[in-house]
């Protein structure tokens, strides 16, 4: 260590690590937790530092002598050499602390994607409920469409009962027709009677006319015994007709009695599929509320996320002044130049915080996006 | 078909971040962790667009940028510079390299989206 680098570590050095922690602690500081780590791990390390340096609190340009514990001669004074291996292990420490901080964040990150990923998900199931809904609108409609067949069917019955009931009374109109033939028959029975009277005073004379009385009679006596068949005929039918037409009434009431308990079965369980479909869908409308709010607070979240990045650039940036400053350490430098260091140091900022607090300034991120378009 | 954006970026969590959002949104995603990995990945395929950093290891936003102009496939891809930058000599300089937009982190995903989409090439 030369001469003059012993003159450094005695003057220069105190003012730039009172700057490194003067700026390096807030910026830290506004990255929000995870960034409170570093900022407590910087500051110890700058404060042990700084203390170490300034309690012997040598004059400046003061010989080595003049200090408490003098260094033997040829061993290179302490604090120098202290600051020569303490600023590239800070520098270490505080490049790994940036890599886990990276490490860790991008690992929150790949979290919170799947968790989005699975709301997204969740979401897209939850829209099923439409299709259960859409399902039993149809089922419902099909059972409908069902009943009104029935109800079709059972007009479609009553119209051949009333055909059946017409029927029942054209018999009553042959029965009486039928009726009619048989006194018809009667009557001509009773005429062919008293022509063969008749015949019979005339004797010899009225022989063939006796013929002709008694083949009446004949027809008369088949006319009656047709006319007696077809009325008993006739009433077999109308036996028939009313048996049929009994059961007929008999099935229909049955009939309507299915039809109207299908009726109310089918209402009840379309009203019930309904109330569920409602009490899914009230479900799934809930569901989508919460999971709208739970994917802004993960979308905020993310905007947050990125301060680790904001961080990773001030470190970057403090990283980099600790490997100039050990490099000037090594060089042997003869004379520094705090201000020029300081300038050069300003012009290595990328964020706004940096340039504020370089001018002693409060240091706020601002979540809005700033987007300018050209 | 959806379309397709690059991500510039050298922090893997900004990746992630901003992927979480483009992907959301329908976009496909393909990632590069700096300029020079970024113009290895072009190999003529389509992209409708390019989110970029601006400081990153190997090679920077704006020079990868002044060297996307010269790859006529590449040469009107609009590019959206998304960093911590915010003077606005860097902003210029972003500007004249061809950047159509500049978005200063942190970002809000919805304007972010909102900016992709004025901006995207159909």
């Amino acid at each position: 260590m030369s001469t003059s680098w012993s003159n450094l570590v005695h003057v220069h050095p105190r003012s730039l690590l009172l700057c490194v922690l003067a700026w390096a602690g807030p910026w830290l500081g506004a990255g929000g937790a995870m960034g409170g780590f570093l900022l407590g791990f910087l500051c110890a390390a700058l404060t042990v530092g700084l203390l170490l340096w300034v309690l012997p609190a040598p004059v400046a340009a003061a010989p080595v002598a003049a200090a408490p514990a003098p260094a033997p001669p040829g061993d290179p004074e302490p604090l120098a050499r202290l600051t020569q291996a303490i600023v590239p292990l800070w520098s270490g420490q505080t490049a790994h602390a940036r890599q886990e901080t990276e490490q860790a964040v991008t690992a929150l990150a790949a979290r919170f994607a799947a968790m989005q990923q699975q709301l997204r998900e969740a979401t897209g199931g939850a829209h099923g409920s439409a299709a259960v809904n859409d399902a039993i609108e149809d089922g419902a409609g099909a059972l409908f469409g069902i009943l009104s067949a029935l109800n079709e069917t059972q007009d479609a019955r009553t119209k051949h009962m009333a055909q059946i009931n017409q029927l029942s009374s054209l018999t009553g109109d042959l029965s009486e027709m039928s009726l009619e033939v048989a006194a018809i028959a009667s009557q001509t029975n009773l005429l062919a009677l008293n022509a063969a009277i008749e015949a019979a005073h005339a004797r010899e004379l009225g022989k063939g006319f006796a013929v002709v009385a008694e083949e009446v009679r004949k027809l008369s006596e088949r006319s009656g015994t047709t006319g007696n068949l077809i009325t008993r005929r006739i009433e077999s039918v109308n036996q028939v007709l009313a048996e049929t037409l009994e059961e007929t009434r008999a099935f229909q009431a049955e009939e309507d009695a299915i039809i109207e308990r299908a009726g109310i079965t089918i209402n009840q369980v379309v009203q019930r599929f309904g109330d569920a479909a409602q009490a899914l869908s009230d479900a799934t409308e809930q569901l989508e509320g919460v999971n709208g709010r739970v994917q802004v607070q993960v979308g905020e979240t993310l905007v947050h996320l990125q301060f680790q990045d904001r961080i990773s650039q001030i470190l970057g940036t403090v990283i980099a002044d600790m490997e100039k400053f050990t490099d000037r350490l090594d060089g042997h430098a003869t004379a520094l130049d705090v201000d020029r260091w300081l300038t050069e140091l300003a012009a290595t900022y990328t964020t706004l915080e940096q340039g504020h607090i370089h001018q002693g300034l409060q240091a706020q991120t601002s979540l809005e996006s700033d987007i300018t378009f050209f | 078909m959806a379309k397709t954006i690059m991500i510039i970026d050298d922090s893997a969590s900004l990746r992630q971040v901003v992927g979480i959002a483009l992907t959301g949104a329908g976009y496909e995603v393909i990632e590069a962790c700096d300029g020079r990995d970024a113009l290895g990945k072009l190999t003529g395929q389509k992209i409708h667009l390019m989110l970029c950093d601006v400081n990153m290891p190997n090679l920077d936003g704006i020079s990868f940028l002044k060297a996307l102009r010269e790859v006529p496939a590449y040469k009107f891809t609009p590019v959206i510079m998304l960093t911590t930058e915010a003077g606005e000599d860097k902003k210029k300089e972003g500007q004249a390299a061809g950047a159509r937009a500049w978005v200063v982190k942190p970002f809000k995903p919805e304007q972010l989206l909102l900016a992709v989409s004025k901006l995207i090439l159909p």
